[in-house]
């Protein structure tokens, strides 16, 4: 049951300010693609920069840099926003805990901050605190009264399952709109679109990328996405949707990997919610950009072929 | 490993507590419940794997066992023990935390010199640590030309981060110790998977260790918490 006390804090601005994430560009840019024209739709107007770099995540928890050493470059990022006065969307779970995480931590340091912004004015720029970070599916569950009122091609009797990603709920114990271990906000969006919710066992699991793990622990990484993909393939939904692009990216790869080593027949085709909110409310095909998805692409064309192109 | 009684250091959790800047924190609060070891998914696939056992270690001192253990390094940064924990440890941040101290002490080298490419090649020169470059040898026919898709879907080709942006995340590397800190991993070469040589794959599949990083000479890391199990050393 999402808390319905912290979905009410969150505003509906007119503008906000759109994170751009890394595998979101360069893996599957239909997220990025949608998340634009989806606020846009929903009369939220996305501002981007290009000044924007990716949130230093990844470089942190691979221990290349101390937490000292990344702090100013969150600061850096959401001292843009604030710039212009936004908050922040971001389309991420791993940039929303990051610059969630860190942000609360400077704001709560007097010390931290006062050296971090000791570099930030070496080059013109001020952390002030003052940018709360959204994630997109949280300003989807806030105007989701608009979402109802915009739905273009419903969704009527297509299977969806849903993965939520470890990063958002369980990293933002507090912060988060729903509870760690029974979610519910992402179904009653489907459920609003007029999909079918499927559920599966595996739902809470970690879809397996551990961060440095992909790299550093190949088989206790594909072991594990191999348990959740088992799962979701026992439920056989027509669309597994995610909220966070690197698990997109792990279990949709991955699919195709287990099936190259003949490990068994795996395929679901994962989406982003950003791209399936984008289906619901009519957004163009080529912007859906489902041609860089890899596993289950004749499923995915059914599924268009239903609701309609 | 053998264990001494000189690799105990009773004080060593109250002495670290400061150094880790507020991440470690509450770690005496823990009840031994073994929730986070329950829901662990690096627990589930190797049950050697044991937080409850590495914070229990952590607090009574047993720090060598911790830092020299192959599972300090086997976690997935998931956050499920804290979402567990209900004490509100936030284990995460201890093993990212850990780490630290463990490659201090020479331990895990080997791991950490495979990322520094990423930091370095990536974040550093591009701004974005995720490039569009396919490093999955299995998906890399099925997947169709990126910068064509970015261009249909109304984006511009490719990524835009301006030059400003990337110079001052140097600046600000270099001014908080991280581009030393790299200079002394050193970091090993990106291997490409379409173009890979038996020499490389050799390379890919036994991680070379370093003999030394700075002044800290490097360790073999220990299954310290028991057998590994698995699917990989189920077979072996």
């Amino acid at each position: 049951m999402p808390r319905l006390d912290i979905v009410a804090q969150i505003p509906k601005p007119k503008q906000i300010f759109l994170f751009r994430s890394c595998v979101a560009s360069n893996k599957y840019p239909g997220t990025e693609a949608c998340g634009r024209e989806t606020l846009q739709i929903l009369g939220v107007e996305p501002v981007e920069s290009d000044e924007q770099t990716c949130c230093g995540g990844f470089v942190t928890f691979a221990n290349v840099a101390a937490p000292t050493a990344s702090m100013p470059a969150v600061a850096r990022n959401l001292s843009l926003a604030e710039e212009k006065g936004l908050d922040t969307c971001v389309l991420c779970n791993g940039c929303w805990t990051f610059l969630n995480e860190f942000g609360h931590f400077m704001n709560h340091n007097e010390e931290v901050k006062a050296s971090v912004n000791m570099m930030m004015n070496m080059m013109g720029r001020e952390y002030k605190g003052t940018s709360n970070v959204y994630h997109i599916a949280e300003m989807f569950y806030r105007l989701k009264d608009d979402i109802a009122k915009n739905v273009k091609r419903p969704l009527t009797g297509i299977k969806i399952a849903t993965h939520y990603g470890c990063h958002y709920l369980a990293g933002g114990k507090y912060s988060a709109i729903d509870d760690a271990q029974m979610p519910s906000y992402l179904e009653e969006l489907i459920e609003l679109m007029g999909g079918t919710v499927v559920p599966y066992t595996a739902n809470r699991e970690c879809c397996g990328t551990g961060f440095t793990q992909i790299i550093n622990g190949k088989d206790s990484s594909l072991e594990h996405t191999q348990l959740k993909l088992d799962s979701v393939k026992e439920a056989d939904p027509d669309l597994l949707v995610v909220q966070c692009p690197y698990c997109h990216s792990q279990l949709d790869r991955v699919q195709q990997q287990l099936n190259y080593h003949n490990a068994g027949d795996y395929q679901t085709p994962v989406i982003h919610i950003a791209q399936l909110v984008g289906l619901a409310l009519g957004v163009a095909v080529p912007k859906l950009a489902f041609a860089a998805h890899i596993s289950g692409r004749e499923r995915l064309e059914k599924v268009l072929d239903r609701v309609g192109r | 490993m053998l264990e001494q009684t000189k690799d105990w250091d009773d004080d060593f959790y109250e002495k670290w507590k400061p150094i880790a800047m507020g991440f470690v924190n509450e770690a005496q609060k823990c009840l031994q419940c073994g929730k986070c070891t329950g829901q662990c998914p690096a627990a589930a696939v190797t049950p050697s794997y044991n937080p409850r056992k590495m914070i229990r270690d952590l607090v009574n001192g047993n720090i060598k066992r911790v830092l020299s253990s192959v599972e300090l390094w086997q976690c997935f940064f998931c956050g499920g023990c804290y979402a567990a924990c209900p004490m509100d440890i936030n284990f995460q941040f201890f093993v990212f935390m850990l780490r630290l101290a463990a490659m201090n002490e020479g331990y895990g080298w080997e791991d950490v010199k495979q990322l520094e490419g990423y930091a370095e090649k990536d974040y550093l020169k591009n701004g974005v640590t995720v490039s569009d470059f396919e490093r999955n040898p299995f998906v890399v026919d099925t997947r169709g030309d990126i910068s064509k898709i970015r261009e249909a879907a109304g984006l511009t080709s490719k990524r835009q981060v301006s030059d400003r942006a990337i110079a001052e995340i140097n600046m600000l590397s270099d001014l908080t110790g991280m581009t030393s800190f790299m200079k002394k991993i050193g970091g090993v070469e990106l291997l490409d998977c379409r173009t890979c040589t038996p020499e490389q794959e050799k390379k890919c599949k036994h991680k070379p260790m370093p003999s030394r990083v700075g002044k800290t000479k490097t360790h073999l890391r220990f299954y310290n918490y028991g057998e590994p199990g698995g699917k990989k050393h189920a077979e072996a």
